[in-house]
C-alpha cells in the first residue's frame, strides 16, 4: 500500500469498475479512450444505450468525496470526447448516458458507488 | 419525437398564440430553447427538469430542442414553463395521445412540480377566447381571475403530476365554474368619510363635481388646511364601476402583476398616490418592453399627486398628452405599445414655498421672486387641462367646534352615481362614458346653452382671456353641474359656477 502510486490506485479502481459493469450485463466497448479533447475511462453499452463512464478512486476522504472531483470542467471534457467518439463511430443519434463510478479502497474492503445520468 | 403545444403571449394588452414545438432525439444530452426567449424563459429548463423529476417521472437525458414559434417575437415571462414541460412529456410519450386541439397551457413551475401563479391571466384568457381557443389550463391560484371570462373551459391545475394524470385520462381535474360576479358591486368598508371633514363645503362641492364628470381638479391652500384630508376621502364618493370598466381595470392590474389571488374582478376604482420622487418612466410607463405606469394603473380611477410642485418638471409635463388623449403610446426599440389611461387627475399644492401666501392666519415670508419660481414649476398648458381649481381656506375655530351634522360620503355618492347614470344613458350610442371625454363635436350636440348662458360665457371668454380649450372645459364642467341637478339643458348659473372654478 505504502509504495503504491496514484496512477496505480486509479488503474486498480478502473479494473474494479470494469468487472462490476460486466457483472451488471454491460458490454465494454473501450477503456481509456484518449483524444486530444480529453479522456474517457470506460465506454460501455447496455441494450441500445451508449454509456460514458468516469471512474474516481480514493483511499481516504481527506480531499473530498470522489464524485465531487468530477467538476463542471471535467464534465465538459467528457462531453466533448464523447461527441468525438460518436462522430468517429458514426452513431451521432444513439441514445447516450453519462455515469460516474466512485470507488473507495480501504485496507480491508472496497466500496463501489454507481451514479447514473449525471448530465 | 415531435410534439406541438399551444400557449399565449401578451404584447401590451393584445395576445398572440405561441406554438411550443418540442423535438426530442437521441445523441448527446442537451436542452436548447430557441425563438427569442429572454432570461426567464431560458432559465425555465432548470425548473422544468426538476419539476418533472420531482413528479416521480424518470426522464432520460436526451437531445431536447424547443422552438417557440413565431420565432421572431420576443418571449418573456415564466408562463412558458408549463407548455414546455407538457411538450417534453408528450414528445417522450409519457403523456399519450392527449386531446390538445384548441387548448392552451399557462403556468410557471416550481421545482417540486407545483404550478405557480403568473401575471396577466385575465387578458390572456380574454384574448385566447377571441382567438378561438376552447380550453385553458391555468394555475389554481389564478382560477378566480380566469373564470371572469365566460364561454370558455377553464381547468385549474395545482401540480404537474395532477395534469399528467388528467391528460392521460387517469384522474380528471374538475373544470371551474364560470364566475357569477357580473356586476361590480363594492362591499361597504370602514374607509375615511367626508363627514369627518368640518367646513370646506366649497371644496367638497368641487370634488363632487369632479367625481361626477371625471374632471381634473387641483386644490391649493396653506399647510394644514385639509387638502390631503379631503383628497384622501375622494375614493368614498367615486361612482360605482360598470362591468366593462371593472374588466378593463382588472386586465391592466393583472398585467402589472398587482392583482391579489382572492380578488376576481376589481370592484373599486383605483386610487394611485405616487410619491413625488417618481420618474417619468414609472409615471407614464416604460421599460425595454414597456410596462404600464401609474397613469395606466389609475385607468378609470384617480391619480392623486400630493405636493404637485415637488414633482420633477419633466414628469409633470409628460402628463400633458395622456390627459388629453386618454391613452399613451410608449415607444422603445423592442416594442411600441399603447395603454389606456382614462384617469382623473387630482393634485394638491401650496400657493408659495412657505405656504401662507394670501393667507389670513400667518404672514407670507416669501419674496415675489421665490413665489414666481415656485409657481413656474407648474406650466400653463398643464394648468389649462385642469378644469376645477379650488382654494382650500383654513377652517375657522367655530366650524371645528360645531356639532352640526355633516353630509356623509354615502349621501354625496348617491348624487354622484345619479349624475353618472344620466351621462351613461345620454352617451350610450357614443364611444365615451362621461362628460370629461366630450369631443368638440359632441359638445355642440349635448351642451346646449340658453341665451343668458351664452352671453355670460362670451363675457368671460374676453374678460378672463380664456383659451379655446378653457372654453370647452368650462362647458364640460357646466354639463356635469347640470347633470348633478338633473337638468336637461345647461343654465346660466351652471356656467357661472363652472367659470369660478378656473382661478388661474
Amino acid at each position: 500500500m505504502k509504495n503504491q502510486s496514484k496512477q496505480q490506485t486509479g488503474k486498480k479502481g478502473e479494473q474494479i469498475a470494469t468487472e462490476y459493469l460486466k457483472k451488471q450485463g454491460y458490454k465494454i466497448l473501450e477503456r481509456n479512450y484518449y483524444t486530444n479533447r480529453g479522456e474517457l475511462d470506460i465506454i460501455a453499452k447496455q441494450k441500445k444505450e451508449i454509456i460514458f463512464i468516469e471512474v474516481k478512486t480514493r483511499k481516504n476522504n481527506k480531499y473530498g468525496l470522489p464524485r465531487e472531483a468530477v467538476t463542471k470542467n471535467k464534465q465538459q471534457h467528457m462531453y466533448k470526447t464523447a461527441r468525438l467518439y460518436l462522430y468517429k463511430t458514426h452513431q451521432q443519434n444513439a441514445q447516450t448516458r453519462f455515469d460516474v463510478i466512485e470507488i473507495y479502497i480501504t485496507k480491508n474492503k472496497t466500496i463501489l458507488n454507481h451514479i447514473k445520468q449525471i448530465i | 419525437m415531435l410534439s406541438i403545444v399551444q400557449t399565449i403571449s401578451l404584447i401590451g394588452l393584445s395576445g398572440k398564440l405561441i406554438e411550443v414545438q418540442t423535438d426530442i432525439n437521441g445523441g448527446l444530452p442537451s436542452f436548447e430553447i430557441v425563438g427569442l426567449p429572454d432570461t426567464t424563459v431560458k432559465e425555465s429548463k432548470e425548473r422544468i427538469k426538476s419539476a418533472i423529476k420531482n413528479s416521480n417521472i424518470d426522464l432520460k437525458s436526451k437531445k431536447i430542442l424547443i422552438n417557440l414559434a413565431p420565432a421572431n417575437t420576443k418571449k418573456e415571462g415564466s408562463n412558458y414553463d408549463l407548455p414546455i414541460a407538457i411538450g417534453i412529456l408528450i414528445a417522450t410519450e409519457i403523456i399519450k395521445n392527449p386531446k390538445i386541439e384548441n387548448t392552451i397551457f399557462i403556468g410557471e413551475l416550481a421545482l417540486n412540480g407545483k404550478i405557480n401563479k403568473v401575471k396577466g391571466i385575465l387578458p390572456m384568457c380574454i384574448e385566447a377566447k377571441r382567438l378561438g381557443i376552447k380550453t385553458i389550463y391555468v394555475p389554481k391560484e389564478n382560477e378566480k381571475e380566469a373564470t371572469i371570462t365566460d364561454q370558455i373551459e377553464i381547468i385549474p391545475v395545482q401540480t404537474l403530476k395532477e395534469l399528467i394524470y388528467h391528460l392521460n385520462k387517469i384522474k380528471q381535474i374538475p373544470k371551474s365554474e364560470p364566475s357569477k360576479q357580473k356586476t361590480a358591486q363594492k362591499p361597504q368598508t370602514n374607509n375615511p368619510d367626508f363627514s369627518e371633514v368640518k367646513g370646506q363645503e366649497n371644496v367638497k362641492r368641487a370634488l363632487e363635481i369632479s367625481a361626477a364628470g371625471s374632471h381634473n381638479c387641483i386644490l391649493t391652500g396653506s399647510p394644514g388646511a385639509g387638502k390631503t384630508m379631503l383628497a384622501r376621502r375622494l375614493p368614498t364618493i367615486l361612482p360605482d364601476l360598470t362591468f366593462n370598466e371593472a374588466l378593463e381595470i382588472t386586465k391592466i392590474h393583472s398585467i402589472a402583476g398587482i392583482l391579489e389571488t382572492e380578488t376576481g374582478l376589481i370592484t373599486t376604482r383605483p386610487f394611485r398616490t405616487p410619491h413625488h420622487s417618481i420618474s417619468s418612466a414609472s409615471m407614464i410607463g416604460g421599460g425595454k418592453i414597456p410596462k404600464p405606469g401609474e397613469i395606466t394603473l389609475a385607468h378609470y380611477g384617480v391619480l392623486y399627486l400630493d405636493e404637485l410642485t415637488e414633482f420633477k418638471k419633466q414628469t409633470l409635463e409628460s402628463l400633458r398628452e395622456p390627459l388629453e388623449y386618454r391613452q399613451v403610446t410608449i415607444s422603445r426599440v423592442s416594442a411600441s405599445l399603447t395603454y389606456p389611461c382614462n384617469f382623473m387627475l387630482i393634485a394638491s399644492m401650496n400657493p408659495c414655498p412657505c405656504g401662507y401666501y394670501k393667507s389670513n392666519i400667518k404672514k407670507c415670508t416669501c419674496t415675489q421672486k421665490a413665489i414666481k419660481k415656485y409657481r413656474e414649476k407648474i406650466s400653463g398648458p398643464l394648468l389649462d387641462r385642469i378644469d376645477i381649481q379650488v382654494e382650500v381656506k383654513p377652517v375657522k375655530y367655530q366650524k371645528l367646534q360645531s356639532t352640526q351634522k355633516i353630509e356623509s360620503s354615502q349621501e354625496i355618492k348617491k348624487r354622484v352615481n345619479k349624475a353618472r347614470k344620466i351621462q351613461q344613458n345620454r352617451y350610450k350610442n357614443e364611444t365615451i362614458i362621461c362628460n370629461n371625454e366630450l369631443t368638440p363635436k359632441l359638445i355642440q350636440k349635448y351642451c346646449k346653452l340658453d341665451k343668458q348662458g351664452k352671453e355670460l360665457l362670451k363675457k368671460a371668454f374676453t374678460k378672463l382671456g380664456l383659451t379655446a380649450r378653457g372654453y370647452t372645459r368650462i362647458l364640460k364642467v357646466a354639463r356635469t353641474i347640470a347633470d348633478l341637478e338633473e337638468k336637461q339643458n345647461i343654465e346660466a348659473k351652471h356656467i357661472a359656477e363652472a367659470i369660478q372654478y378656473r382661478i388661474y
